[in-house]
């Protein structure tokens, strides 16, 4: 083994295949493999915050929905209330209504049977007067006779 | 071959050994030269290949890279550019923009330059003889020039780097007042010299051992394959039969790829254990015997021992890349960091 010139030609060698892996081979392949980490890093981020996002959405949606069917029961309590108060209001106005009705009918029913009444004690005063007059065989003169015949009829 | 008449193993070692030179100052291929300015043409040759290789492997992936979803080979570069920017970030804590490209180029291109050793010894040089060439190495890293190079830029590259990170001040403190400390002035100045005589020693052991380490390795499992490769001489064509056996070395290197791939994937003891087995034993005794063409024998024992070394020699090849790469990276980072 001798050391020859073969040294000086292969430093230069050497040099040079440096030089140009440092300019042109290790920077562009390192960049890109930097810009995908970089690139996976945020598509993982990204993921990571739609997830979250999604999250935060279905809880808002939760509570929307729990506040919405608390409302509704709310709503559906009051109309129960008040379909309630529509029946008790109803029953009642029916109640009055029959009562004033029936009280209406009542006073009819006493009007007529007080004109009845009249009538059958004016019939039974004629009656009385025409019984009196075959009985007696003569005409009863009812002017004459009218304080007693008056008296009559309010006897009956 | 150069040698004429039988060749002996000894020749045939030395033959693979000899660098393709060629002197700068009569620009003629010479031998054997132990002149300064001399080139190894075949170490150059290749190493600048194994360069192109990597610049041609990685630069378009580079000048295409995207951030979006990569395609295969892309993600092949991406892996590795990772893989040594994780090396780069254990052992190396400033920023710098020359330390990682510098990893991945030292990394890449040694493991490509080691890979020649699996080339089969006598390929490329066989091939290379057909043109005229004489001797013709295909390993670089078995040539200590260029090993020594490469660790020597790196040396000079701490060197450099040291003062550019820590200043004159700092630089010239640890190589004067460490490793032996002294209270008082007199003895800070008497301990200077020794001080500063233990920091060359110490800075000049790391890119020697830097440089040898990968030479030792790599120029030992060369020698070793040189060495499988001669110990089947013997069974080579005497140059009269050669020319007749152009058929049988196809037919020989068939069986022998069969052979290997029995041993490998065969099912149950008699393909993978018996037949195999007995092929080789047909193979040698047909060798050893002269039944069979002889350059058949040659080939067969070369395949299958160069096959049974290249397979452990991938752990030496991929180790060796890696340790030049972690230690070019460590000595960076002693030279930057404050200790």
């Amino acid at each position: 083994m001798s050391i020859n010139a073969t040294l000086i030609a292969q430093i230069l060698v050497f040099l040079i295949l440096v030089w140009f892996t440092m300019k042109f081979i290790w920077p562009p392949i390192l960049k890109a493999m930097e810009e995908r980490a970089k690139r996976i890093a945020d598509g993982l981020e990204a993921a990571d915050r739609a997830r979250k996002e999604l999250a935060d959405a279905n809880t808002r949606a939760d509570d929307e929905v729990k506040k919405a069917r608390a409302e509704a029961a709310v709503i559906i309590e009051r109309a129960n209330q008040q379909a309630g108060q529509i029946v008790d209001k109803a029953r009642t106005d029916a109640l009055a209504e029959a009562a004033r009705q029936k009280a209406t009918a009542q006073a009819d029913i006493e009007n007529m049977a007080h004109r009845a009444r009249a009538e059958l004690r004016g019939q039974v005063a004629t009656l009385a007067v025409q019984g009196a007059e075959k009985i007696l065989g003569r005409e009863v003169d009812a002017n004459t006779h009218k304080a007693l015949l008056d008296e009559l009829v309010a006897g009956i | 071959m150069a040698a004429e008449g039988p060749i002996t193993s000894g020749a045939y070692i030395l033959h693979h050994l000899t660098y393709l030179q060629l002197d700068l100052k009569t620009w003629k291929i010479v031998e054997n030269s132990q002149n300064f300015w001399v080139v190894n043409i075949d170490s150059v040759f290749f190493s600048v290949l194994l360069g192109l290789l990597f610049v041609f492997l990685f630069w378009p992936v580079a000048r295409r890279a995207s951030p979006g979803v990569p395609r295969r080979w892309q993600s092949f570069v991406e892996v590795c550019t990772e893989f040594v920017d994780g090396q780069v970030k254990d052992a190396f804590h400033q920023k710098s923009k020359f330390v990682a490209p510098m990893a991945l180029l030292v990394f890449f291109w040694v493991l490509f330059m080691n890979l020649m050793d699996l080339l089969p010894v006598d390929a490329l040089p066989t091939a290379a003889e057909a043109v005229g060439i004489g001797h013709l190495r295909i390993l670089p890293p078995a040539d200590p020039n260029i090993t020594l190079s490469m660790s020597l830029t790196v040396f000079l590259l701490c060197f450099w780097y040291s003062f550019y990170c820590k200043g004159l001040k700092l630089v010239a403190k640890e190589a004067f007042l460490h490793p032996f400390e002294a209270g008082n002035p007199i003895a800070k100045i008497v301990l200077m010299p020794l001080n500063f005589v233990l920091k060359v020693v110490e800075e000049l052991s790391k890119p020697l051992s830097l440089g040898l380490r990968l030479f030792g390795n790599m120029y030992a499992g060369e020698v070793i394959f040189i060495l499988l490769a001669a110990l089947t001489l013997r069974y080579s064509a005497p140059a009269h039969i050669a020319p007749t056996t152009g058929a049988a070395f196809f037919i020989f290197a068939a069986l022998a790829v069969f052979t290997v791939g029995l041993f490998a994937y065969g099912k149950g003891k008699w393909l993978r254990g018996w037949l195999p087995l007995a092929l080789l034993a047909v193979i040698a005794a047909g060798s050893l015997f002269g039944f069979l063409p002889a350059i058949g024998g040659q080939t067969y024992y070369q395949i299958l021992f160069a096959t049974g070394w290249g397979i452990f020699h991938w752990l030496i090849i991929a180790l060796q890349a890696y340790i030049f790469m972690v230690l070019t990276v460590a000595y960076l980072s002693m030279a930057a960091e404050h200790h």
